[in-house]
């Protein structure tokens, strides 16, 4: 076992406990407000300042910080004391509180070793605190709850008690709400739950219950005090899950009768403490946002109507003033209209932080199995994607990284001889560029060995004899991309699971993301991952292909160039072009979609016009008549007749009420590779 | 073939997760981590575990609860649970061995406990069951 196995590193340990000090810094000013306006401070922010000095308290005996672990366990003691209700929180406990805050962050740095340890003013704090926790009796526990089912008090820890004490005790209603929730979702469906009963009282728990509907569900029992009816703790539960029962706690011995003109009073008090508590974010479905997008797009459309018929010449009866108006009504529609998209867009997104941390686990835990030692850096994780790209990026990346550790970094003793740190390093960076997100992996390992892709290539069957020797390094990166490729002679435990880089890229694709390499041997290699911000509204390039529009949509489009139709060659029987000393396989939709010829002769029959478009490592030429503007559009699916169109990914309506097919490039440029490794 | 045994560890707080998972992953147990209550609710309906190992305060749904839930199961109720938690509440220690918890570890744990108590855990499991795998 190696050294220092079930110990916490000192980073690792300063790390967290920097986060749970800075947590409890912030919960302890806002119990210090609560107290100096003289309200009682509110149970869940006692007891998550609570919750964060025990957690302390346990990291910092693990990983042997002495004067952190006494110090909290004190502190423990003093929260657990008012969160108890056996210790009052009055101004000079919280100054203590504060004090130790202090104290913590002085240990913390002289942990880092940074200052002197600060044993004096520890002894005197600890001393002080000590005198704090000791003072007030504990409440008497048995008589008040001595009319509810034992066995509900058993599954209870000694606070969730107290707080059902507190509640019994100033005459709220005890009430026991049966719900049966999805597993997937329980945890959203119950803090939906919470939020919904915050204003009319407390949950103190949730317990588990039987009697679950289906393999599907969890049956829970929500137990919640407060002031109200059933019928109101009952109906706010049922628009979470309209399968709820209720049953109300008999609380004897009965409380003494409220006086009456006290009770309005409570009330309110009450109120005015959970509209303090209400939190600053509301979960929504995606779904909700992309319909709301949808009413944006027709919204989006009408405007664009309306500009069109203001622009028309048909309008030339309309007064001159009249029209002015109406232009800048509707400039100003067009921008409100855009803010509003716009706004929308922004709730969909999401720091890619989250994904960040959960890859750095991932790097842990494989740099542990490999033997290899791996520092992970991540730049920009205040990046932010929408959801849904960021929770289909999750898998490829975790393959790239996999990658990186098993292909990528050398052990330890190899790197010494090759004169570099034994400690490799992979940094995840992220960064925004227009409308697009970079995602790079990037590690300071071995690099890509051309020689040894090639001859597994070989041995796949992936490549002839012949064309070996021509490859550019871009081709022979994308070799890692076929599916069959495997350079693991050994199969590893760390990517030998039997799925390739293809699966990276055929997840990429279907988010309209590229994937590109960069290697130098011997110094590393980066993945490059380029995204869309977003997939809900996509902007589109307008182009004409003999008599029809298409929309392409722009996150593909790498550039679009003036081509003479002699640059076409045909090689075996497809047609490729030369483009800056790269072959790109050429593809025509007249063909493809068996188009007539156009009406209108060719306006310039010597120029047409090609648009590199790209797919993870992948570029075709398109060719077009004409090109057009670029513009935002919501996909529209085609409805199930059309649906199994191969090319076409929807439809979008344009102002003019005219209909616009949009092209599914990552179906056609599978299809045209195909055809060119049949011909070959 | 004899297959990996497999420790659900139920921790909030990620250092002292990744401790208790390493450890465990060290001595060659298969090690599902959960982060909260609920995350380990849904792990054990979605897959077979051999030991649960949980903190008892968590938010939300707590280690105790969390016994509950596997002893009032039909299909879990013979899972053992490993209970790891500071030695601050003597009650919450209590209601946790007569909810069913199999054994009880103070924080700071020695990590050799925390496996011994595993296997230990384990080999009774089999045991009782006449070493059915």
């Amino acid at each position: 076992m190696s050294e220092g196995t079930g110990k916490l590193s000192l980073s690792e340990f300063l790390v967290e406990a920097q986060e749970i000090v800075e947590e409890f810094g912030h919960s302890l000013m806002e119990l210090d407000r609560a107290v100096a306006a003289g309200t009682a401070p509110p149970p869940d922010l006692v007891n998550s300042c609570f919750r964060s000095i025990h957690t302390l308290k346990g990291l910092s005996g693990l990983s042997g910080v002495e004067s952190m672990a006494r110090l909290s366990h004190i502190m423990e003691d003093v929260l657990d004391g008012v969160r108890m209700g056996r210790v009052a929180p009055e101004r000079g406990m919280l100054d203590l509180l504060f004090e130790s805050s202090e104290l913590l962050q002085a240990m913390m740095a002289a942990a880092k070793g940074e200052v002197t340890e600060p044993v004096q003013q520890a002894e005197s704090l600890m001393a002080r605190l000590q005198a704090a926790a000791a003072q007030g009796p504990s409440s008497d526990r048995k008589a008040i709850l001595s009319g509810l089912d034992p066995t509900l008090l058993d599954v209870l820890t000694e606070y969730e008690e107290h707080r059902l004490r507190e509640n019994v005790s100033s005459g709220k209603h005890l009430y026991v709400v049966g719900v049966n929730l999805d597993i997937v979702s329980v945890d959203k469906d119950l803090d939906a739950v919470r939020e919904g009963l915050q204003g009319f009282g407390e949950v103190i728990t949730y317990l588990p219950a039987e009697g679950a509907l289906d393999d599907s569900k969890l049956a829970l029992e929500v137990l919640f005090a407060g002031d109200v009816e059933a019928q109101v703790v009952l109906e706010t539960v049922q628009a979470i899950d309209p399968t709820a029962q209720l049953r109300k706690l008999n609380t004897a011995p009965p409380r003494p009768a409220p006086l009456p003109p006290e009770a309005p009073e409570v009330e309110s008090a009450a109120l005015e403490m959970s509209l303090k508590s209400v939190s600053a974010t509301v979960r929504v479905d995606i779904g909700k946002l992309d319909s709301l997008m949808n009413v944006v797009g027709e919204l989006n459309m009408s405007v664009s109507a309306l500009t069109e018929l203001l622009t028309s010449d048909e309008d030339a009866h309309q007064s001159r003033s009249f029209r002015h108006q109406m232009s800048k009504t509707q400039r100003t529609l067009q921008r409100v209209v855009g803010h509003l998209q716009q706004r929308i867009l922004d709730i969909r997104m999401v720091p890619v932080e989250r994904l960040f941390q959960k890859l750095s686990r991932v790097v842990r835990k494989l740099s542990r199995s490999s033997g290899k030692l791996i520092e992970l850096k991540m730049i920009g994780g205040d990046t932010e994607l929408d959801k849904l790209i960021i929770e289909e990026l999750s898998d490829p990346l975790m393959h790239i990284i996999r990658n990186a550790v098993d292909h990528g970094i050398e052990k330890p003793d190899f790197r010494v001889r090759m004169g570099k740190n034994e400690q490799g390093t992979i940094t995840l960076r992220a960064r925004q560029q227009g409308s697009h997100v970079i995602v790079e992996v990037e590690d300071n390992g071995a690099g890509i060995d051309r020689a040894a892709v090639i001859r597994t290539a070989k041995a796949s069957n992936l490549i002839e004899e012949p064309d070996a020797r021509d490859l550019s390094d871009r081709e022979v990166y994308n070799l890692l991309f076929r599916p069959g490729f495997s350079t693991n002679t050994d199969v590893t435990e760390v990517s030998g699971r039997g799925v390739g880089l293809d699966v990276v890229k055929t997840n990429l694709a279907r988010l309209s993301g590229i994937i590109d390499i960069q290697s130098t041997p011997g110094a590393g290699t980066t993945f490059i991952l380029t995204l869309p911000v977003t997939l809900a509204i996509i902007r589109v390039l307008m182009v004409r292909v003999t008599d029809e529009l298409y929309a392409v949509p722009l996150n593909a489009v790498m550039e679009a160039v003036a081509i003479q139709p002699e640059k076409i060659r045909i090689v075996g029987r497809r047609e490729i072009v030369d483009l800056r000393g790269t072959t790109l396989p050429v593809l025509r939709l007249e063909e493809l979609f068996d188009l007539p010829r156009s009406a209108q002769p060719p306006r310039d029959a010597d120029r047409q016009f090609m648009i590199v478009v790209g797919l993870a490592q992948h570029r075709v030429g398109l060719i077009v008549d004409e090109l057009y503007h670029q513009q935002d559009i919501i996909i529209k699916p085609l409805g199930a007749t059309l649906e199994d169109v191969r090319g076409i990914a929807g439809a979008t309506i344009l102002g003019s009420q005219k209909v616009v097919l949009v092209l599914d490039l990552a179906a056609l440029i599978e299809d045209i590779l195909d055809q060119a490794r049949n011909a070959a | 073939m004899e297959r990996a045994r497999r420790v659900l560890v139920v921790e909030d707080s990620d250092a002292m997760r990744h401790i208790a998972c390493d450890v465990l992953e060290m001595e060659g147990f298969e090690v599902l981590e959960a982060v909260s209550g609920f995350d380990a609710l849904k792990l054990l309906a979605a897959e077979q575990v051999d030991v649960v190992v949980t903190d008892i305060n968590m938010p939300d749904l707590t280690g105790l609860e969390l016994i509950k839930f596997c002893r009032s199961d039909p299909k879990r109720k013979d899972i053992p649970v490993i209970v790891i938690s500071t030695d601050s509440s003597a009650a919450d220690r209590e209601r946790a061995i007569k909810l069913g918890a199999n054994d009880y570890l103070v924080k700071p744990f020695e990590p050799d406990d925390l496996v011994a108590a595993c296997r230990r855990r384990i080999d009774a499991t089999t045991e009782t069951r006449g070493g059915d795998e």
